[in-house]
């Protein structure tokens, strides 16, 4: 194959109009298949052709430049971040602990309280700062609920398994409450708003602690295995109740002003 | 702007008004009607809702926005009860700013808007491309990998405003948005609205009376809980004289409409 001359090149860039129709024919079909004839081509600067060829490149540029992608999609509450690695410091604070002293494991008898406290960080209005915009989003509600919960869940569950079976305590009695007291937070926060409900349910339990019976009989009193049923008995009928009000967590708590 | 068309808009309306309440009553607390007895009908347009504070605007946005609901009479969005259980489909075509519009410092602006667009329901594919385009209609191209908590108080207001229009809703509602914008930036601000208006309902609450005279199609003056008058920003003009105070002839419409209820309580 012969190439272009390059006076040849340089007449065309010009727009010289004295080539003749069957060589400018020629020189394009030319042009069309061969790269190194249209790098010379590219490479001859006619003022008048190039500066029209940059300003639409610089024109295009900022429309063709690709849209920057996050590097993840936020999914969770910023809240829930602290929340989580406290649940992991008490994890193995608790297995230490037993390890060292060898008594009751200390995260079992917080176990049900931590859930409350996490369902508060992912969700109540005032842990998460644009509580406002997300509940008027069609996601809002209870799907979104649920997504957070679960993933206050997705590190609980793992960390009170494994204090569970490090420390020779029957899973049941490490989980159960606490999915109770997961459930029972929805199904009061759908009434009375998440941050009053997350507040009642821990003074409940801290009550319950702290009441003489129980402070006498150590924290054994909490990890019978008999009130198992009850706990799971607890855990469904918040999950109904929650269900049934599940149009309350797309709206403001009624106490907004 | 290009955008893809979804179903939804070009199937015929089959209601007269985007936001029509009649009789609409709101309560807030216990026992307080923050909305009491209240007619509307919004269209296309820019509705500005002028009022002292107190007056109910904010509870009147919630209540269109869905995040509260209406205690008494009627409202209806694109045509569907506010008091319905599920308002899926209408809030997908509803941009909201609230009044206190809070947000994830650690958050870039980007991921902010993004996080608003899936919340929202937007197709996965069209999110990037969809909060591009409302990251430069608010003028923040330069910051969106900057995290937010960097941004001054007038940016973080325009990011409120990027969520808002991320999904390009039907029907936008603003509350107090030109707070913390600078003289410029609220006359950009203005100009968009005059823009976002030839094609979406916007519903902007303000104190500020000027924001009114400039960008709104027509006024709802709002006082205790109820209309005290509607019209276009002329007739609001018209209605004040010399005698009322004001240094605007709008400023002095308001007073005159409002009485001795626009001196405020006791300020």
């Amino acid at each position: 194959m012969t190439h272009a001359s390059d006076t040849l090149i340089a007449r065309y860039v010009a727009g010289d109009d004295t080539i003749h129709a069957d060589v400018l024919w020629g020189l394009e079909a030319h042009l069309s298949a061969c790269a190194p004839c249209r790098a010379r081509l590219a490479a001859v600067g006619d003022p008048a052709v190039t500066g029209v060829v940059d300003g639409v490149w610089e024109s295009l540029a900022p429309r063709l430049a690709p849209v920057p992608r996050t590097r993840y999609s936020p999914r969770v509450v910023p809240a829930v971040a602290a929340w989580a690695i406290s649940v992991v410091c008490l994890g193995l604070l608790a297995v230490l602990l037993h390890a060292s002293s060898g008594g009751f494991p200390l995260l079992l008898p917080l176990s049900p309280v931590l859930p409350v406290l996490g369902v508060y960080a992912s969700w109540a209005r005032g842990a998460d700062p644009a509580y406002e915009v997300v509940a008027a989003t069609p996601r809002a509600g209870l799907e979104l609920v649920l997504r957070r919960t679960l993933g206050v869940l997705a590190v609980l569950v793992p960390v009170l398994t494994a204090v569970g079976l490090l420390t020779g305590t029957s899973l049941g009695v490490a989980l159960v409450p606490a999915l109770a007291f997961t459930s029972a937070t929805l199904a009061l926060g759908s009434v009375v708003g998440v941050r009053r409900a997350a507040v009642a349910l821990t003074g409940v339990w801290a009550a319950v602690c702290l009441a003489p019976p129980v402070l006498l009989d150590g924290s054994s009193y909490l990890s019978r295995p008999e009130l198992v049923p009850l706990w799971g008995a607890a855990f469904v009928v918040g999950a109904v109740v929650t269900l049934l009000r599940r149009d309350a967590f797309g709206r403001l708590p009624f106490s907004v002003n | 702007m290009i955008r893809a068309l979804e179903p939804d808009d070009l199937a015929p309306a089959t209601y007269a008004w985007d936001v029509h309440a009649t009789g609409l009553r709101v309560r807030v607390g216990r026992n307080r009607m923050a909305v009491d007895g209240l007619d509307l009908a919004f269209g296309t347009g820019v509705h500005g809702l002028l009022g002292p504070n107190g007056a109910g605007k904010t509870t009147l946005i919630r209540a269109l926005a869905t995040v509260l609901r209406p205690t008494g009479g009627s409202l209806e969005l694109l045509g569907t009860s506010a008091s319905t259980v599920d308002l899926r489909a209408v809030r997908r075509r509803i941009g909201y700013l609230p009044q206190d519009f809070g947000y994830y410092r650690r958050f870039t602006v980007r991921e902010f808007v993004e996080y608003m667009a899936w919340l929202k329901e937007m197709p996965g594919r069209e999110i990037p491309d969809a909060v591009q385009r409302a990251v430069e209609r608010v003028g923040l191209t330069e910051r969106a990998g900057d995290k937010l908590r960097t941004l001054s108080g007038g940016m973080v207001r325009r990011v409120g405003i990027a969520q808002a229009i991320v999904n390009d809703p039907r029907v936008l509602l603003l509350d107090e948005p030109t707070v913390g914008l600078d003289p410029a930036q609220r006359l950009r601000f203005r100009e968009m609205l005059r823009a976002l208006g030839t094609d979406t309902c916007v519903v902007v609450s303000t104190h500020l009376v000027e924001d009114v005279a400039a960008a709104c199609d027509d006024v709802t003056l709002m006082a205790r809980g109820r209309v005290v008058f509607q019209g276009d920003p002329a007739a609001l003009a018209a209605a004040g004289t010399d005698e009322h105070p004001g240094d605007s002839a709008i400023e002095r419409g308001y007073s005159a409409l409002l009485g001795p209820a626009g001196e405020g309580s006791g300020w």
